[in-house]
């Protein structure tokens, strides 16, 4: 930070989208209308596992109304998938061909003059099935003579990843306490706010345009110009105001594609808004996870190293699945120095409803496992949980061989104080029946370096005009899904050219009009990389402008200078300033009245395999349980963090209070009950996501790092924070009541049981 | 999702309500707020040729109270009224606590009390409170008008005792009885906008620390709202002592009827009347 002018960074500004999206001003993709729109509607397969015989749509093209119909003979079978670097794992096509192989996949879909017509007619789709037998638990898809889920996978076993180091076994002879354990997670649905909607629009020229509701607009333009065969640049993508993504909108999705050709064959747009039946019925989910964790200690409670086995139930497809399957290893080896680490991760294919990406990928079950036995082994080597973690907590400079080295690092920083901040040592001391506090820690990706998607453009990038009148023009296509991140761009510009927040102008979201290209939102990667894009383009505007000041004020060779307060000025004379479009001016002037602009990109290089950068943090769930319903409330969380320099603590406390509601419902209500396949509560009536009353009071402090990969300092707080509130009120509940869970969620029927000594 | 096609009524009178439940009888559905019933007719677990809106009829609106006759809620009037209306809130605690735990806002301005009580759940949160202030219904078809008691209406999930003519014109609270205590209770995971997974209602009259009144309504843990009978049995004329109020939660624990599904277990329902039961008992017990 610089000393010595008012920053921008560590302002709490409120974000300037918060009114339009309250009060309903702002455009979501479903709030468009195109003149001659037609309305789309999916057509989903009601068995688990069968061969397609046949499909008669005459009587659905025959309703008045009807302009399309389509299966999956009418349309190429392109195989896509974000996996483009490893083509076998791209498994899937946007219409079923001859087999379904979950309660959901798309068969066909069709188009009319409203929405109303469009369901009618779905109903007049004649489908002759062929049932086949399904499996829908790892153990079932495993189990000899199995039917496969798909025939390139006779074993349904999709992939296995490995991570390996240390010499496990003389670890484990080391130790003087072993444990075993293993958990299970479940299902949870991400339940955006806004169910996924896209609109697409062929135009004269044969091109493209669609807008949807996206974390990834790159991703959806590139696979949807292979699966409808135009070239990528044919294809544009628009990402009107998205409410809300975590995870689930990062893929292609058939929706898309079929709303994508049918608009080509009628020549008129088409719009496709999923419900919330369709949502949570056959809508991405987080990955049900069974994990087989052992780890050692010696009676000290050192560590000496941990095994760790996980069966990810995939569903139907890959989707982000391999990707995941990797994470879980990652997350598993961090937080604690463990000398030896060996894991083993089993994607599995089943007939359930496909799993993906969801907030914190693959770290909210690693977590719950590891931070779980973390808890237990403290309790059984009598040491305090917070002692347990100081003694093995990982540090700056630590390494994951082969995996990750590890910059900045306040983690130990983050137990002390979340110590002192919780009033750990004196609610541990005067115990309450019922009650209880709960410890878990966390460590996060700042984005990821990894490249499934075989991109041949920058990661990030960020186009930068600046103008005569003082303003500046910020294009990228970093995606803001309603976590804020725009702001956070605009925050990090107008620092770098002295400017205010209300200066810069922001485009974004489109694929024609921004620089190439951006991957995204996931993996908590937009602040640190297209942060980092933003200030490399700002630099070299400033470079051009600086040349400028240098020549108007004939300045001495050794002169730095700065921008700031709408100037530009020598660093040690500060009153010889210059207004900013003043110089722009001047630098137009000198280039024969060429705009100024300048582009910044950001790859990862050269750092491991998983991410630049890692948050920390370490959270206190305070619950009471009542022992006569079972019921839990969390009466508090208490949660300290590492997350670099905060640009924005008002978009940092939203992605806490955000984490701990989503993952409250993780831990105690959402689930995704499932029988032979089937979603049996596919509404939010009985999907329960917690509401505002359900809601504990929070407290939260940073602790202070500088990551010298993030821009100013940054690190992620988008997905880290949603992994510790689960294993934390999971320990909560096991101080207050004895009862284990080692199965998510922790339902009160569960603690009724064992109360009962069931 | 379309809604089939139907003939829509909007009656300005009773007499003209009547006139087309004659005329449509079973062929006919009456809607008040239509909340539930236009969903049920989107999916297609409802149809009718005719749909008949009652908020237009003046005589089967309003809410009233009076000390003779009591609470009167008209057929139409929305959930919101009547947990607004200060004789509930005063005189009804057990109803306004109920209403305030219903469904959300937006449904509780639109929703009927009549309408939650004709869609017959088992859950419906108007139910026990409504049962144990002896609220009853006023019903009338063309060839006359009787009175029904709330627990005399359901029938089964779903199903009244109403006949395909007939139509809800109010419910009518009679006044407390002196020195009548009420508690309330609902049990859901969610804190709000949630289904009951069990919910009751007990009204007593405590004479010193004995019982000289009492009625127990459970929701949710049979095919209908229930009077628990047997556990009423246990309490009236004894010593409300914690020895009787754990044998009180006992009987109901045993006496409910719930089924197992996804909410819940039915093991767990029972538990649950259990301890409930017991902290409504408590509750009664220490206000006096």
């Amino acid at each position: 930070m610089k000393p010595g002018r008012e920053t921008l960074i560590g302002q709490r500004i409120p974000r300037p989208d918060a009114r339009d999206k309250v009060t309903g001003a702002a455009l979501y993709t479903d709030d468009l209308h195109l003149p001659g729109m037609l309305h789309g509607a999916m057509l989903r397969s009601p068995l688990a596992h069968a061969r397609i015989r046949g499909i008669d749509v005459s009587r659905a093209l025959a309703l008045p109304g009807v302009k399309c119909v389509i299966t999956g003979q009418d349309v190429p079978a392109v195989r896509y998938g974000n996996w483009r670097l490893v083509p076998e794992l791209q498994d899937e096509t946007a219409l079923a061909r001859e087999t379904v192989r979950f309660i959901g996949d798309e068969v066909a879909a069709l188009a009319a003059v409203d929405r109303d017509t469009a369901l009618e007619a779905l109903d007049l789709i004649r489908v002759d099935y062929e049932e086949l037998p399904g499996v829908f638990s790892v153990d079932e898809a495993l189990a000899a003579g199995a039917p496969a889920v798909h025939a390139e996978h006779p074993d349904n076993i999709s992939l296995t990843r490995e991570i390996d180091y240390g010499d496990l076994e003389r670890a484990f002879a080391e130790a003087d306490y072993v444990r075993e354990d293993t958990f299970t997670t479940h299902a949870v649905s991400h339940a955006y706010l806004e169910p996924c909607s896209v609109l697409a629009r062929a135009e004269p020229d044969g091109r493209l345009t669609v807008w949807t509701s996206t974390q990834t607009p790159y991703y959806i333009q590139c696979l949807l110009a292979r699966t409808l065969g135009l070239r990528e640049n044919e294809v544009r993508v628009i990402k009107p105001c998205v409410g809300g993504g975590f995870g689930g909108k990062m893929e292609l999705r058939p929706w898309e594609f079929a709303a994508a050709w049918m608009a080509r064959a009628t020549r008129r747009p088409v719009k496709i808004t999923l419900d919330r039946q369709e949502e949570l019925a056959a809508g991405r989910r987080r990955h049900p996870v069974r994990i087989r964790t052992k780890i050692g200690f010696r009676r000290d409670g050192t560590l000496t190293g941990k095994s760790v086995t996980a069966h990810l139930d995939g569903g139907a497809y890959n989707g982000m699945g391999p990707t995941a399957t990797f994470l879980i290893g990652n997350f598993g080896a961090m937080l604690y120095r463990f000398p030896a680490y060996r894991y083993r991760g089993i994607y599995v294919y089943t007939n359930n409803t496909p799993a993906g990406a969801m907030r914190g990928f693959g770290a909210p079950q690693a977590l719950f496992a590891g931070e779980m036995q973390m808890n237990l082994a403290a309790r059984e080597l009598g040491i305090d949980p917070i002692e347990l973690r100081l003694k093995n907590a990982m540090r700056p400079g630590d390494e994951i061989p082969g995996v990750a080295t590890i910059s900045s690092c306040g983690f130990r920083e983050c137990l002390e104080e979340v110590r002192r901040l919780s009033d750990w040592d004196r609610r541990r001391a005067a115990p309450q029946p019922g009650q209880g506090l709960g410890l878990a820690c966390y460590s996060f990706i700042s984005g990821g370096v990894f490249n499934w998607f075989d991109t041949r453009y920058p990661f990030s990038s960020a186009e930068v005009k600046v103008f005569d009148d003082g303003t500046a023009q910020l294009t990228t296509l970093a995606a803001d899904i309603g976590q804020g991140s725009d702001l956070i761009l605009v925050q990090i510009l107008a620092e770098e050219l002295g400017l205010r927040v209300a200066d810069v102008r922001l485009l974004t979201g489109d694929t024609a009009a921004c620089p190439q290209s951006d991957l995204g939102t996931w993996g908590s990667r937009v602040t640190l990389m297209a942060g980092n894009a933003v200030r490399e383009a700002a630099r070299e505007i400033k470079h051009k402008l600086y040349e400028m000041v240098s020549l108007r004020l004939d300045l001495n060779v050794i002169h730095e200078l700065e921008c700031g307060d709408g100037h530009i000025y020598p660093k040690s004379r500060p009153s010889k300033r210059i207004p900013f479009g003043e110089v722009v001016a001047m630098a137009q002037r000198a280039n024969r009245g060429r705009p100024l602009k300048a582009t910044g990109y950001y790859t990862p290089r050269d750092c491991g395999l998983v991410s630049p950068a890692f948050s920390f943090g370490a959270q206190v769930a305070d619950v009471r349980v009542d022992l006569a319903t079972g019921h839990v409330r969390v009466q508090g969380m208490t949660t300290v963090h590492d997350c670099g320099t905060e640009i924005n603590p008002m978009a940092v406390e939203g992605q806490l209070e955000g984490s701990i509601q989503m993952s409250l419902g993780y831990a105690l209500s959402e689930e995704l009950i499932t029988e032979r396949g089937r979603t049996l509560n596919a509404s939010l009536l009985d999907y329960k996501v917690p509401v505002a009353e359900d809601m504990p009071p929070s407290r939260s402090r940073t602790v202070e790092t500088y990551e010298p990969a993030g821009p100013f300092g940054a690190k992620e707080a988008g997905e880290g924070l949603a992994c510790p509130t689960a294993p934390a009120i999971a320990h909560a509940v096991l101080e207050a009541t004895g009862y284990c869970c080692k199965d998510l969620p922790i339902r009160p029927e569960k603690i009724l049981e064992h109360l009962a000594g069931g | 999702m379309r809604l089939p096609p139907f003939d829509y009524h909007a009656p300005h009178t009773l007499e003209e309500l009547l006139t087309l439940l004659a005329q449509h009888g079973p062929a006919a559905r009456v809607m008040g707020g239509g909340t539930d019933l236009l969903r049920a007719l989107k999916t297609g677990k409802v149809c009718c040729e005719h749909l008949i809106g009652v908020k237009g009829v003046q005589e089967l609106g309003g809410v009233e109270f009076d000390e003779i006759q009591g609470l009167r809620v008209g057929a139409h009037a929305v959930l919101a009224d009547v947990e607004r209306h200060p004789a509930v809130r005063a005189r009804y605690p057990a109803l306004a606590a109920a209403l305030d735990t219903l469904a959300t806002v937006q449904v509780r301005h639109k929703a009927t009390v009549a309408g939650n009580l004709c869609n017959a759940s088992p859950c419906a949160d108007t139910a026990t409170p409504l049962m144990a202030h002896g609220a009853r219904l006023e019903l009338v078809r063309p060839s006359g008008q009787r009175e029904v008691r709330v627990e005399e209406f359901f029938r089964g999930p779903g199903r009244t005792l109403l006949e395909a003519d007939e139509v809800v014109t109010c419910i009518r609270v009679p006044p407390p009885r002196a020195r009548l205590r009420t508690h309330f209770s609902k049990f859901s995971p969610r804190s709000r906008v949630d289904i009951a997974m069990v919910n009751l209602t007990v009204a007593m009259v405590l004479d010193g620390d004995l019982v000289e009144h009492v009625e127990l309504f459970l929701g949710t843990v049979a095919p209908t709202p229930m009077r628990a009978l047997r556990t009423e049995a246990v309490l009236r004329g004894q010593r409300l002592d914690a020895e009787r109020i754990r044998a009180a939660a006992a009987a109901a624990q045993a006496e409910c009827r719930p089924i197992t599904d996804m909410r819940a277990t039915k093991e767990y329902k029972a538990r649950l009347v259990h301890a409930m039961t017991q902290r409504a008992l408590e509750s009664l017990a220490v206000v006096r």
